[in-house]
């Protein structure tokens, strides 16, 4: 977050954003999303092994090229979080967040004082290393410019959806459909009747909101599905599932040609 | 392999001894620093980037130039505290020290019992891989050597202070201006008298009970002040203040000269 | 990047430049230097070690400021300067330049056909991955916006220099004091009248033949010297140089 966050602005207008997550520890994969047009790459922290030395240099990468970095951390642990945002990313995701005190404890962990207790080291990376505001000025530009995204994965965070959507310094609300069912007693069935009304109520809670519903958009159908329903930051995909996508079309087309 | 005794004595006659916080994730900063005399690096991983296996690789420059290591970790989470003791670092510091109990858990963490509760494995490279050294000493010497530092950051470290001090394995007592300003509610305004008020309280209570106050000076005069008015352990800011202290002194005599010659 | 903030440009307009060496693999320090106000960083791979992947992190860090890179190599060997190149680096600096044909092959290593013989991947970091331009497009802009720095630090270099001089793709001279007295018999005398007349001479001949040439300083007071002396090009030295600087001065106080 070494510049004014393009991303903080289009939240807070609700205008679209296009996001992917980033699970292979390499700033060239990257540089090549951000030269695609993704503009928020999420660094898959949660599932995949990224050391910390990494997470710069990827939040570097997508610098060049003008996108911003999002870090979906494992889970809610202050001392992390405040670390990972030095390296100089936007933001962070927090998944499996039910209740209201976890999502301000999330906040807690994102701001300085006085909105938060973030640890206050005003000359790292994200700090412009000391050389462009005073500390005072940076303690308090970096709470206006950190995005904070939570994940309601489950049955009690969709309960609990009202009182974290009062939350001023949540910007956006992504729903987890594979767990959600799991958490409703029909893993795998996100279509499910009951789950479905349970999905479509939380996106409709949040999309009417002030703040951002973030969606799946895998495919155009997705997206177009998504947007009507008030999404404005959408997940296209990893680099896992593209790459994977991509090889296995292309060489199953192939392979029907060199098989005949 | 120990470095802390050395450091002990240093402090114990009289000697001052310069510690240097590292930011940059570079053992060969780290070598240049120890050959120019600097005695403790202190590896910032509070706040800054260090995988494990570089934190080893500086630990093993500047063991190999004489110098010394401690790790400035984000908490007292004693898993973490034995890791970093069994790398062979030298010590660790405790960053926003809010309690006694907090202190314990330090101390706890990086000593073998009876001093504390870490878990004993004597074949790891704090032991020289089990070589030269029986498990009953490496334990013994590692109690005796390791460097227990402790920051105070918070109205709360202030208020236990007393309790605090009372830890006989605590050897320094630094203090984090940048939180403290913040936990007062004035993040960032250093010359705020409850903030000035609050530091010359931790560095009287921890000098009356004969332990180092780690100050921390930035200039050339700060320090020669420090050292004349008796402090042993001198933290002389970072690799990285040093490089852009050096750098912002160049540049801006280069910039004033142009623009009093009205080039641009 | 390369070509990003029109490094060969104001070196050819001698616009007032920093420039810095790095020694030492730390991003961190190419973004505090940028932030300082340095122009160019150049990162030493003659004489100190560096990681392939670590040298494109070192241009990235520049490249997020506008700053822009180049990577002083130990000789004109071609596959490593293209490597370098397609990393995104603006230019490179080879030593001990001996004669016109060295140059020449310096000159054929950077720039792609029909100015030089660089093996060409339109796919690489320096053409943004073939994301924003096409091939023949990159080729030209590459060869456009990337420079070369030449040093001459023998005695052959000093015979040959007008020859290299001649050259239009060499943008920018560099001496080295030290192994030019080394190379005249004088090792150490980098004083010595007869080194100092032969430097002079370097610079006066580049100058002349529009060439850029850096002036080194250490101190603020060297700085300032060599600023009413008319150099536009003023390199700051190393980061080790200033952290030894800062370090020392900093103990000295300490251990008096």
């Amino acid at each position: 977050m070494l510049f004014e966050s393009k991303l903080k602005k289009k939240m807070q207008h609700k205008k679209p954003i296009l996001r992917s997550f980033l699970r292979f520890p390499d700033p060239s994969v990257a540089e090549i999303m951000a030269l695609a047009g993704v503009e928020m790459i999420t660094i898959d922290q949660e599932h995949y092994p990224f050391d910390d030395e990494e997470i710069e240099k990827v939040v570097r990468a997508a610098q060049c090229f003008g996108s911003e970095v999002l870090v979906r951390v494992p889970c809610i642990d202050t001392e992390h979080i405040g670390s990972i945002l030095e390296s100089g990313c936007t933001g962070i995701v927090v998944p499996h967040v039910e209740t209201y005190e976890e999502a301000l404890e999330v906040v807690r962990a994102v701001k300085y004082s006085p909105i938060g207790n973030r640890g206050f080291c005003p000359i790292t990376r994200a700090a412009f290393y000391g050389m462009r505001m005073s500390p005072a000025e940076y303690a308090a530009y970096a709470n206006t410019q950190t995005i904070i995204i939570l994940m309601t994965e489950t049955k009690k965070g969709l309960e609990n959806l009202d009182r974290i959507l009062t939350i001023p310094e949540v910007d956006g609300i992504a729903i987890g459909p594979s767990d959600v069912s799991a958490s409703y007693g029909y893993p795998g069935h996100p279509e499910n009747p009951v789950v479905k009304a349970a999905i479509e109520k939380a996106q409709s809670q949040i999309a009417t909101s002030g703040k951002c519903l973030c969606a799946q958009a895998y495919t155009i159908e997705m997206a177009q599905k998504v947007l009507a329903k008030g999404a404005t930051v959408l997940n296209v995909g990893s680099d896992v599932q593209l790459l994977d996508s991509s090889f296995t079309n292309l060489i199953d087309s192939i392979t029907k040609i060199t098989t005949k | 392999m120990f470095h802390g005794k050395a450091i002990k004595e240093k402090i114990k006659n009289g000697k001052p001894v310069v510690q240097v916080m590292l930011r940059f994730a570079s053992p060969e900063i780290v070598e240049l620093m120890a050959l120019n005399g600097v005695d403790i690096v202190i590896i910032d991983n509070e706040h800054y980037p260090f995988d494990p296996q570089t934190m080893i690789a500086i630990a093993r420059a500047v063991n190999a130039v004489g110098g010394c290591c401690v790790a400035r970790l984000p908490n007292a989470e004693p898993a973490r505290i034995a890791q970093v003791m069994d790398m062979g670092i030298d010590g660790v510091w405790l960053p926003s020290c809010e309690n006694y109990e907090e202190a314990r858990a330090l101390v706890d963490g990086m000593k073998f019992p009876p001093v504390g509760k870490r878990g004993f494995c004597p074949i790891v490279r704090s032991a020289d891989y089990g070589k030269g050294m029986t498990p009953s000493e490496f334990a013994a010497k590692s109690n005796e050597e390791s460097l227990c530092f402790i920051q105070i950051e918070s109205k709360s470290g202030v208020e236990d202070l007393d309790r605090i001090l009372s830890i006989e394995d605590i050897d320094s007592v630094a203090i984090g201006p940048s939180d403290l300003s913040a936990s007062y509610g004035f993040p960032g305004d250093y010359n705020n008298p409850i903030v000035t008020n609050a530091i010359k309280y931790i560095k009287s209570k921890t000098r009356a009970v004969g332990k180092c106050d780690g100050g921390m000076f930035h200039t050339a005069e700060a320090m020669a002040k420090a050292v004349a008015s008796g402090e042993h352990l001198v933290s002389i800011g970072s690799d990285q203040q040093i490089l852009m202290n050096r750098t912002k002194l160049m540049i801006s005599t280069i910039q004033s000269w142009r623009e009093n010659h009205k080039i641009s | 990047m390369l070509g990003r903030n029109n490094i060969r440009e104001k070196m050819k307009n001698k616009e007032p430049l920093i420039s810095c060496m790095l020694r030492f693999p730390v991003p961190a320090t190419m973004e505090i230097l940028a932030l300082a106000g340095v122009d160019l960083v150049i990162i030493d791979n003659e004489h100190y070690p560096f990681n392939p992947q670590t040298l494109i992190d070192l241009v990235r860090a520049a490249d997020v400021h506008g700053m822009a890179t180049c990577v002083r190599v130990p000789n004109c060997e071609p596959t490593r300067i293209a490597q370098i190149m397609d990393m995104g680096v603006d230019g490179i600096m080879v030593p001990s330049v001996d004669s016109y044909e060295e140059a020449m092959q310096l000159v054929n290593a950077v720039k792609y056909p029909p100015l030089g013989t660089r093996g060409f991947c339109p796919i690489t970091r320096a053409a943004s991955y073939g994301m924003k331009m096409k091939p023949d497009e990159f080729a030209a802009f590459s060869n456009e916006k990337s420079f070369v720095i030449v040093q001459i630090e023998t005695k052959s270099g000093v015979a040959d220099l007008e020859k290299i001089l001649s050259i239009p793709d060499v943008d920018v001279i560099e001496y080295g004091p030290s192994d030019l007295a080394a190379s005249y018999g004088m090792p150490g005398h980098n004083d010595d009248p007869q080194i100092q007349t032969i430097v002079n001479e370097i610079i006066s001949k580049a100058l002349s033949a529009g060439k850029d040439v850096p002036y080194m300083v250490h101190s603020p007071e060297a700085a300032i010297e060599a600023l009413e002396k008319g150099f536009t090009h003023i390199s700051l030295g190393s980061d080790q140089q200033m952290i030894t600087a800062g370090i020392r001065a900093l103990v000295g106080e300490v251990k008096k």
